[in-house]
């Protein structure tokens, strides 16, 4: 795949979870797999159409999400992801590609992005793309978290 | 904005999709409508929707289901993997035939769809925050299947 998409990604979460208020994140290498067993309980998908046809996954720990959806609530606890934690991290997800999206638009890249679905449990199988998924690891002080790419391009 | 049911045309495609994949027909078993968080089957299938209104598509069955469905399309088959690409494409078939029709209907609506995402598992949970969905259960031969399919502020 294309760095340039893969550091679009980067860039946008980067951008997205400033305005938020977290600290700064940095990205890890990057691996390729034909598919993934989320190694995190929970993981957020967002579809892709238009000029890019594909999906992207953000995969996390419980822990991980309960930090960043707390600080999404202004600082208030967190003691399990419900329906009101799994809706910030949907809208997270969707800040992020909206913010991708808009940085490939710049490339002359028209690219639409579908509601998110999230996907909690253990040991869950995923096939985000049927040619092959781009990995990398992004640390932050909130913990580390997956950012699966999978284009048919 | 015109009020149209989009669910309408999944009922035709659902059933035209299943005859001719599988050859067997298949009952509606129930309609309601679909509670925003789900307890899979085992094996999922998402896929999104883009264009003047937003939605998703969701087929959740069991695994058995889904391997007896895999091997009905191609008797030899005995990877996991294509037991899963196959369901992908019966979901990809119902959705595209549905959005087809919706969109010969309707030109204005320029729906797409984004490629299938598959999931399997013994125990997990999907939930879709936006949406309001219906939940179409079916019973076929090969075991129970549902299709949840919902759309943004429809």
């Amino acid at each position: 795949m294309d760095k340039k998409y893969i550091n679009s990604f980067v860039e946008a979460i980067s951008q997205v979870f400033l305005n938020l208020g977290f600290e700064e994140i940095s990205s890890g290498s990057i691996c390729v797999k034909d598919s993934f067993t989320c190694g995190y309980n929970l993981t957020i998908i967002i579809g892709l159409s238009g000029d890019i046809k594909g999906n992207v996954a953000i995969s996390m720990s419980y822990e991980t999400a309960r930090k960043i959806v707390s600080i999404m609530m202004l600082g208030m606890e967190v003691s399990e992801i419900d329906e009101i934690s799994v809706s910030a991290l949907g809208e997270m997800t969707n800040m992020v590609c909206g913010q991708a999206v808009n940085i490939l638009s710049s490339s002359n890249l028209f690219i639409k992005i579908t509601p998110p679905t999230i996907i909690h449990g253990e040991k869950i199988k995923a096939i985000i793309s049927q040619i092959e998924t781009s990995v990398v690891a992004i640390n932050s002080s909130l913990g580390t978290f997956e950012l699966n790419l999978g284009f048919e391009i | 904005m015109e009020n149209i049911d989009y669910i309408d045309f999944f009922y035709d495609s659902i059933r035209e999709s299943f005859e001719s994949m599988f050859d067997e027909a298949l009952t509606l078993e129930n309609e309601a409508s679909a509670p925003c968080c789900i307890s899979s089957r085992g094996v999922s299938v998402i896929i999104g929707i883009t264009g003047e209104v937003k939605g998703r598509v969701l087929l959740d069955l069991s695994l058995s289901t889904a391997m007896d469905l895999a091997v009905r399309l191609d008797p030899d088959l005995n990877n996991e993997d294509l037991v899963l690409f196959s369901i992908a494409e019966f979901c990809n078939t119902v959705s595209g035939g549905a959005i087809t029709n919706i969109n010969n209907k309707y030109r204005q609506k320029g729906l797409r769809l984004s490629p299938p995402s598959i999931f399997a598992g013994t125990n997990y949970k999907i939930f879709s925050p936006s949406l309001h969905a219906v939940l179409l259960s079916y019973d076929t031969r090969f075991g129970k299947i549902d299709f949840h399919i919902g759309f943004e502020g429809v």
